[in-house]
């Protein structure tokens, strides 16, 4: 295996997204956009009002909108939607990093996972071995994907969608601290989610999410309940191989690789497919 | 003194200091990167701040906070600039408002400034218009854009001396007709324009500083016209007049901040979307537990934070607010008129039993299933709405609770909005007891960033800046110059003169004689203060000739008589030859005013059309004549957010290629057309050069001085010292700084802007501690966390309206304060103002302030002196200096007499009366002050007077249509037969009246339209002017009209996002958001779209009276589809902000809807139209 060393769950930096709170405004959305100098490209009209409607190379966080029906505190079941700002949620021993097989992907001691745009090869193991189907690869082969704002918060700052947010969804500080708020909304009766991940993302992620019960259901438009590629660990295994340079390695890892780009293909496209359906009206 | 640089260096210090309040970290002890997983490789583990956005001269970079150009709640962005070069830009941390957040708008506004489709060059048409007929003939939205894309403007760019030199020319030749066929300014009784008939109409945008919007004004008048009017018309124009009649004042009550104190909100609107900031406060308030009422056919972004979705049919509203006082008064026990509560709240705004029982009768009418059937609302749904809100307002809870309305356009577009809908929310407040304290409040959301501010500058074709109305006859003029020789009381020491008392508007004031006064009065007198401000501040006149014989002198005004035409109604005069030319500045009425194809050749109509914005809009598509403007952080001035906080925006950066700020533009505007000839002022065609401010005491004429006349001198902005330092060369040209000065005194309601003794500009605060308990207002700011240091607000820095005893209701106790060297006793806000003796700030209204106040006040100089006490006003506004010139009539051994300014203060002490005009507030002013819940709106009787009269009409309207199955025919009859729609009712009392366009005609009989009280709609009704005879223009008023349309009968109503605003020229535009929100939709319930046959994202057919177009459909269950009077209704939402010119484009929703507008303010019907849907 490769020596990548990951700082501990309470150690480093970590998020909560208290979605109770979250408006939908995505000025999250667009702070990144700006902090990063991300372009601007032409999109379509999405049909469940996600726009884009994932994650792009010059998108780096996207807010989802699920539809939901819930029972109101007032006691009527009626029809919701729960906006859900997602981006690299930054795994605990993040698979991408394990995967890339240049070392392109550096944990920060904070705990930030980026993707070294000049180093990389272009390979895409990253995408693929991400649970949260993250990465995305620019026109120039590289791939690209949320950086944490490292560059903000190595400098005593909040990330940008952090600061910008108006009804402060993000809880930002160091991870010890975040852990105990996300312990104390679960104390609460709202479900908390990504304290207990598959041992694949190291357990945890550094960006947890937290709703009320009653409208917990819609998390998994975008949030899958397995943090986990189920293919991803013989290329782990073999991983290092390439790292030292064995062309053998390299085809075989090709072989997985298709195997698995099938597999994972379609498992997206049917994932796509069911967070969809809950928008009224389709199929 | 403040100069430039000082002032900069302040703001860049906080800035940068605030860059860096991030989060402390607990310093990483995992040292992951220490060696480097990856052999021969070296491990990056450190990045620079703005590395991975190439940002990393960010800290050389210089940081300056503009207020936010997009929604009122005065959001604080910083630009950190490099020259000019925007490096970063982010919320600005020291804001209370917005603590360093931002909205996606905000976040993206520096995309406004560095935008690749700017216009920046002025630029002359010379390609052809579209005709108006093949534009008025067009179909479909799709035929439209082909016939106007036919005829392109092919701009020329040319210099701005060549665009301005163009524009007078053209304006003088209709300028020059127009006097020959008229005569004006010159008639028999004197010397005036008639503001109404002048063939030139104005518009101001509400994204303008106040000195832009106010110079709009300023030059309307000195161009004649009353034609002028601004964007807030056509989105809360209902709300000023339903609130100002009301409660004195049309501006929402509280400040943003208090939300958070309600314990109750009902939501009319949508202010997640539409103002995202506000939430940060509405959040406090849930998590204080406050229950959310969410009120909207659409699941917005609002509902997100719902206890209680109410999807209800959109015009329903009124009926939906009478339910709340149904359940108050007879279902709740024991009713709120049996608590001990209710009878200090019917003291406090003049309701009697008598009253009490006739507004009893009209609510008795909306039991819960009649609002269920009117509404479509469940009827389990309807009590669980009115226990929640009553059970939490003032009156239930003896002011431990209190509940807000909150609203926006989901209310004031309506045909009845002003006189029912917002009427009936103002009226619900006052009995639940919910205005006036922390927590409680009508909060209207005002749309635009400075639509407050441009209101109250600019408010439009009946008003003057700071809301006096325009002269409307000669006899007005009269009267106004006998008040001047009266010496320019207040009300109680003016006496109205004997010839006019029986003459309208004069036969309104019960009490004319000195020493009494009546609301009546008391609002007059404040009018004539308003005109004469006008005058001091412009260097024009307003009376007689001579002027000390106003009953028979000739009538000299430089103020223009008449209201002339609005936002919405003047599209049709122009089709009719009578508006021939209009200015209008950053605003995009082609896609925002109802009825695109009214707007549209309206504006190809013109003669000529001057437009000045950022990118070419549909508007400009139409002009002669293309301006670049300024962007917002390119100038500077003043903002006054939906809560009346004023705050000072700065300038980043100098503006881009030859554009140019507005007060810039308005200035040299001025300046070539007084060249050109254009301008051209009554009183220098009558010979006037001077006032001679003359008292008469006692039959004797005093002297107090000789004012000369000198409008040019008034629009002279260059320069400037101290505060008003310029803050660079295009300011140092035209200064907003010293037009805020001039505001300071030319409004009364904006006195307060400036301090001139201090020479401070308040709006320049951004102190963010409240106020210790010994200073004024201080235990109110403690208390009720209120930001008092922050900016100012009018009036006299009160931040929640009528809080006239919240202290001793809420808080149980009265507050002694010492200020100006005396004690006060208050007890409630009361605000502050300079003392005329000290020179020291002193609470203003004490006890607090009670409805109408400050309109109604006291005048230590009334029959003394001139107002400021006849200052040389050009002066003290361009230099700072207060040269007193005026003199002071004192009694001296019973003989009036006249005396210097140094002899007055020598004897009284009033050293300062020049900055503050001696205002004050006594018992007599509280008296009368009070709010009203009696606010008839037509002439007319009671509810149970004109009932049987009101029974009559409606059964003869559905007698003569069933005669002529025809509403137009119908509707002439009645009024033949009656003499008026709504016969002998005065609307003292809202009523439910369905839109113009009912989708169920058994609803519109029961319960017919308002509409047709006005004459605007009558046009509309009868097809006028001639050239939309049979044109498809008109209103489907009887639906089934549409019968013959294929498809599914639909409300249609129109909202936009978070992501858009208004026009979209603002949002289509900018790049970040364009790309969240690429194209226009209609949002459709799944119900209707499964029985169509459409999937979210196929495209749909939507048809009515006007036309049809395509859209793209977004299918949700969050979209409402009611059961209404027995029969299913599904409810659509179109997305509006959407047209044919910028960077993303798509079908525009007011294509669809009708120009029938209210029947007081002409706001439009654009929330409540039918149509039929199909599969496209
Ligand atoms: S900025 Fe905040 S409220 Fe807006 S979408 Fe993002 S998380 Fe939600
Ligand atoms: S979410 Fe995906 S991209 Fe982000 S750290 Fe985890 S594996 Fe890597
Ligand atoms: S649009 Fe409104 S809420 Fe958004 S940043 Fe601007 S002022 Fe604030």
């Amino acid at each position: 295996m490769v020596s990548l060393t990951f700082p501990r769950r309470d150690e480093g930096v970590a998020v909560l997204v208290r979605l109770d709170r979250c408006i939908g405004c995505r000025a999250c959305q667009v702070a990144c956009k700006e902090w990063n100098s991300l372009e601007y490209r032409p999109t379509e009209f999405s049909p469940t009002f996600t726009t884009p409607q994932d994650l792009e190379p010059n998108v780096w966080k996207v807010v989802f909108f699920g539809e939901i029906t819930r029972e109101y505190p007032t006691g009527f079941a009626d029809p919701y939607v729960q906006p859900i700002p997602f981006n690299c949620v930054h795994c605990q021993t993040a698979p991408c990093a394990r995967a890339c097989p240049v070392g392109a992907i550096k944990v920060s001691d904070e705990g930030a996972v980026v993707i070294e745009g000049r180093e990389c090869i272009g390979c895409g193991y990253c995408q693929e071995a991400c649970p949260y189907n993250v990465p995305r690869q620019r026109e120039d082969g590289t791939y690209t994907k949320c950086t944490f704002c490292v560059d903000r918060i190595q400098h005593g700052m909040e990330p940008a969608c952090v600061a910008v947010c108006p009804t402060e969804v993000f809880e930002f500080g160091p991870a010890s601290q975040v852990l105990a708020s996300a312990e104390a909304e679960r104390a609460a009766g709202k479900e908390v989610y990504g304290l207990n991940l598959d041992s694949y993302v190291g357990g945890s992620i550094r960006w947890v999410y937290s709703i009320s019960k009653d409208k917990a259901h819609a998390l998994k438009i975008r949030l899958p309940e397995k943090a986990t590629v189920p293919f991803n660990f013989l290329r782990e295994v073999l991983n290092p191989v390439i790292r030292y340079g064995a062309v053998l390695g390299a085809a075989l890892l090709a072989v997985i690789g298709v195997i698995h780009e099938v597999k994972y293909r379609k498992e997206r496209v049917k994932a796509l497919k069911e967070a969809t359906k809950e928008k009224g009206g389709k199929e | 003194m403040a100069s430039k640089s000082s002032r900069r260096e302040f703001l860049k210090t906080t800035s940068l200091a605030a860059l860096a309040s991030g989060v402390a970290l607990s310093a990483p002890t995992a040292l992951a990167g220490s060696d480097s997983p990856v052999p021969f490789k070296k491990w990056k583990t450190q990045w620079k701040l703005g590395e991975i956005g190439n940002k990393m001269d960010i800290l050389k970079a210089e940081a300056t906070p503009a207020i936010c150009p997009y929604c009122s709640m005065g959001c604080s962005i910083d630009l950190l600039t490099i020259g000019d070069r925007i490096i970063h830009s982010r919320g600005s941390s020291d804001s209370y408002i917005n603590v360093g957040q931002l909205c996606p708008k905000g976040q993206a506004a520096f995309q406004l400034i560095e935008n690749e489709l700017r216009v920046l060059t002025p630029m002359i048409r010379t390609g052809p218009k579209p005709p108006v007929d093949e534009i008025l003939n067009a179909k479909t939205w799709d035929e439209l854009v082909n016939i106007v894309k036919k005829y392109p403007p092919n701009w020329r760019p040319v210099g701005w001396d060549e665009a301005f030199r163009y524009i007078a020319e053209r304006l003088k030749s209709i300028y020059d007709r127009h006097r020959a066929e008229t005569g004006a300014p010159r008639f028999e009784d004197g010397f005036y324009y008639r503001g109404n008939v002048t063939p030139l109409q104005m518009i101001g945008s509400s994204v303008m500083k106040n000195e832009e919007g106010y110079l709009d004004n300023k030059l309307a008048v000195f161009l004649g016209t009353n034609n002028f009017d601004s964007q807030y018309r056509k989105c809360h124009s209902s709300t000023v007049t339903a609130l100002a009649l009301t409660y004195g004042w049309g501006a929402e009550t509280a400040s943003i901040e208090d939300v958070a104190l309600s314990s109750v909100v009902m939501f009319f609107s949508n202010p997640a979307e539409a103002h995202p900031l506000s939430f940060y406060y509405f959040l406090q308030a849930k998590e204080r537990g406050a229950t959310f009422i969410v009120c909207d056919p659409r699941f917005s972004r609002t509902a997100t934070y719902a206890d209680l979705w109410v999807p209800f049919r959109s015009g329903a509203d009124t009926a939906l607010l009478y339910y709340l006082l149904y359940y108050a008064f007879f279902e709740r026990n024991p009713p709120i008129d049996q608590l001990a509560e209710f009878n200090d709240l019917m003291n406090r705004w003049n309701i009697t039993r008598e009253d009490l029982e006739d507004l009893k009768t009209v609510i008795r009418e909306y039991d819960v299933n009649t609002v269920s059937r009117i509404s479509g609302v469940p009827v389990e749904k309807l009590r669980k709405m009115a226990e929640l809100y009553v059970e939490n307002s003032g009156v239930t809870t003896n002011h431990r609770k209190h509940g807000i309305i909150q609203w926006a356009m989901g209310f004031t577009q309506h045909t009845n909005a002003s006189v029912n809908i917002i009427r009936n929310a103002a009226i619900v407040q006052m009995l639940l007891g919910n205005v006036g304290y922390p927590g409680g409040g009508t909060h209207p959301f005002r749309g635009h960033s400075n639509v407050q501010g441009v209101t109250d500058v600019q408010f439009g074709p009946g008003g003057l800046p700071g809301y006096p109305a325009v002269p409307k006859s000669t006899l007005e003029i009269r009267v106004y110059q006998d008040w001047k020789l009266q010496g320019m009381p207040d009300a109680w020491e003016w006496e109205v003169p004997q010839w006019a008392r029986d003459k309208p508007p004069f036969n309104a004031i019960k009490k004319p004689n000195k020493g009494e006064a009546d609301l009546a009065k008391a609002l007059r007198a404040w009018i004539f203060n308003g005109w004469r401000r006008m005058e001091l501040t412009w260097g024009i006149f307003v009376g007689t000739d001579p002027e000390t014989d106003p009953r028979n002198g000739r009538v000299i005004t430089d103020l223009p008589i008449g209201a002339g035409s609005s936002e919405t109604v003047w599209p049709r005069r122009a089709l009719d030859g009578e508006i021939k030319a209009a200015f209008i500045l950053g605003e995009n009425p082609a896609v925002t005013n109802p009825n695109a194809k009214i707007i549209w050749s309206g504006l190809a109509s013109l003669e000529l059309l001057v437009v000045a914005d950022l990118f070419e809009t549909e508007t400009a598509w139409f002009a002669d004549v293309l301006l670049p403007a300024a962007a917002w952080a390119e100038k500077e001035g003043v903002f006054t957010d939906g809560n009346r906080v004023l705050q000072w925006s700065y300038k980043a950066l100098e503006p881009k290629g030859l554009s140019r700020p507005d007060y810039w533009i308005y200035t040299k505007l001025f300046e070539y057309l007084r060249r050109a000839g254009v301008i051209i002022l009554p009183s220098e065609l009558a010979g006037k050069k001077v006032e001679k401010v003359r008292f008469v005491k006692r039959g004797k004429v005093l002297e107090i001085y000789d004012r000369a006349l000198d409008p040019d001198a008034s629009w002279n902005y260059r320069g400037g010292d101290g505060a008003a330092f310029p803050v660079s060369p295009v300011e140092a040209e035209v200064n907003p700084r010293l037009i805020a000065r001039e505001i300071n005194f030319a409004m009364l309601i904006y006195q307060g802007l400036w301090d001139p003794i201090r020479d401070e500009f308040t709006p320049e605060r951004r102190g963010v501690n409240l106020r210790e308990e010994h200073e004024i207002d201080g235990v109110f700011s403690k208390e009720f966390k209120i930001f008092k240091n922050w900016g100012c607000s009018w009036p006299k820095n009160v931040r929640l309206l009528y809080n006239l005893d919240s202290l001793k209701k809420v808080l149980g106790k009265t507050v002694k304060i010492v200020a100006a060297g005396r004690e006060w006793e208050v007890t409630g806000e009361t605000g502050e103002i300079l003392d005329e003796f000290t020179g020291e700030y002193r609470p203003f209204a004490v006890p607090g302030h009670n409805f109408f106040i400050p309109k109604i006040f006291r005048r230590r100089l009334s029959g003394v002196a001139d107002l400021f006490g006849g200052v040389d006003m050009n002066k003290l506004i361009k230099e700072g200096k207060a040269e007193v010139i005026g003199k002071f009539v004192i009694e001296e051994g019973g003989e009036p007499k006249a005396v210097s300014f140094e002899e007055f203060v020598a004897k009284t002490g009033m050293k300062y009366l020049w900055a503050n005009d001696t205002l004050y507030i006594d018992d007599k002013a509280q008296e009368i002050a009070k709010g009203l819940v009696k606010r008839p709106f037509f002439s007319g009787k009671s509810y149970r007077e004109a009932k049987a009269s009101i029974d009559a009409f409606k059964r003869r309207f559905r007698e003569a249509y069933n005669q002529t199955r025809d509403i137009a025919r119908a509707v002439e009859a009645v009024i033949d037969e009656f003499g008026r729609w709504y016969p002998d009712y005065n609307f003292q009392w809202p009523i439910h009246t369905e839109p113009v366009e009912a989708p169920d005609m058994e609803l519109q009989f029961e319960y017919p339209t308002i509409a047709w009280l006005h004459p605007h709609n009558l046009k509309v009704l009868f097809e006028q002017p001639d050239v939309v005879k049979t044109m498809p223009v008109g209103v489907a008023h009887d639906v089934s009209i549409l019968d013959a349309v294929e498809g599914e009968l639909v409300v249609m109503t129109s909202h936009r996002l978070t992501e858009t605003f208004h026009s979209g020229a603002m949002t289509r535009n900018v790049p970040y958001l364009a790309e969240m929100v690429p194209e226009p939709y209609v949002q459709i319930p799944t119900k209707l779209a499964n029985k169509i046959g459409v999937r979210s994202g196929d495209f749909v057919i939507l048809e009515t009276a006007r036309g049809s177009l395509r859209m793209r459909a977004f299918v949700t269950e969050g979209t409402a589809y009611l059961n209404v009077n027995g029969k299913e209704l599904p409810i659509v939402s179109l997305h509006w902000s959407f047209s044919f010119s910028g960077l993303v484009t798509g079908a525009q929703a007011n294509f669809l809807n009708p120009d029938v507008v209210d029947v007081k303010t002409t706001i439009q019907e654009s929330k409540a139209w039918v149509g039929k849907i199909r599969r496209g």
